[in-house]
């Protein structure tokens, strides 16, 4: 490996050291807990309601696939 | 950033703890890039639930190499851009931020210091134009790495490391 130019080096430590005194003055408090319970119902019952949504989906192909399966042995069976 | 870690099989399947572990997760996070591209709070919220709902009905169609911080920021970005597009108000708190004078808490020497750093920092990131100042909250506030950065933004890397490098200088040319 490459030994890293000093330069590069001491550019490095500085935006590390940059990056780190902007993320802690750009620090903002979490969500109020209300607000984040509620986001997180909304979250919960949308992904509850795409379950539901797939599981429907699947059914329904596990239907459309049974229903061909039988034609077929209708048909040549 | 510590990138959590995010079982996208079960995200996929819509399982109820991985949900739960990606909201844990990313809700502040995306609040917190939200607020700081200068959204207001409610808006922030409305965006963060946006981003997740979305995240949920795409959930199904996930790769296995799908970084799912990056793809919230992405679309959280995108909305944000979106309701600015009609909601323009909200971006005179930026210059509201940028022209807040710069005062310093009330405490010890090193409080009043560091307090004072905090406020010119605030202000300096404010001032940065919207192109720099996403790839500098990206990068140095949220923690992504200037790769995945120039994936939310829909820049190649090389442009997301130059428009960082012109943030960080413009931010070290106004600190005092």
């Amino acid at each position: 490996m490459t030994p890293k130019d000093p330069d590069e080096t001491h550019a490095e430590t500085a935006a590390d050291a940059l990056d780190t005194l902007a993320a802690r003055a750009l620090a903002t408090p979490p969500l109020p807990t209300e607000t984040r319970a509620r986001l997180r119902a909304v979250v919960r019952e949308e992904a509850r309601r795409v379950r539901v949504g797939l599981a429907e989906a699947s059914l329904h192909a596990g239907f459309a696939v049974g229903a061909l399966v039988w034609a077929a042995v209708a048909a040549f069976g | 950033m510590d990138a959590p870690e995010v079982d996208i099989r079960a995200l996929r399947r819509l399982d109820a703890e991985a949900v739960d572990t990606v909201f844990d997760a990313y809700a502040d996070r995306l609040a917190r890039f939200l607020r700081r591209l200068g959204a207001g709070p409610e808006v922030a919220e409305e965006l963060v639930q946006e981003s997740f709902v979305r995240l949920i009905r795409h959930a199904p169609r996930l790769t296995d190499d799908t970084r799912v911080g990056a793809w919230l920021y992405t679309v959280a970005r995108n909305l944000w851009r979106s309701h600015r597009r009609w909601a323009w108000v909200d971006g005179t708190r930026l210059l509201e931020l940028a022209s807040r004078p710069v005062s310093a808490p009330a405490g010890p020497a090193e409080l009043v210091e560091a307090g004072r750093t905090a406020a010119h920092v605030q202000a300096a990131v404010a001032a940065l134009p919207e192109a720099q100042r996403e790839v500098f909250l990206l990068v140095a506030v949220e923690g992504l790495t200037p790769q995945d950065a120039a994936e939310v933004l829909g820049l190649s890397a090389e442009a997301a490391r130059q428009r960082l490098a012109r943030a960080r200088r413009a931010i070290e040319e106004a600190l005092p």
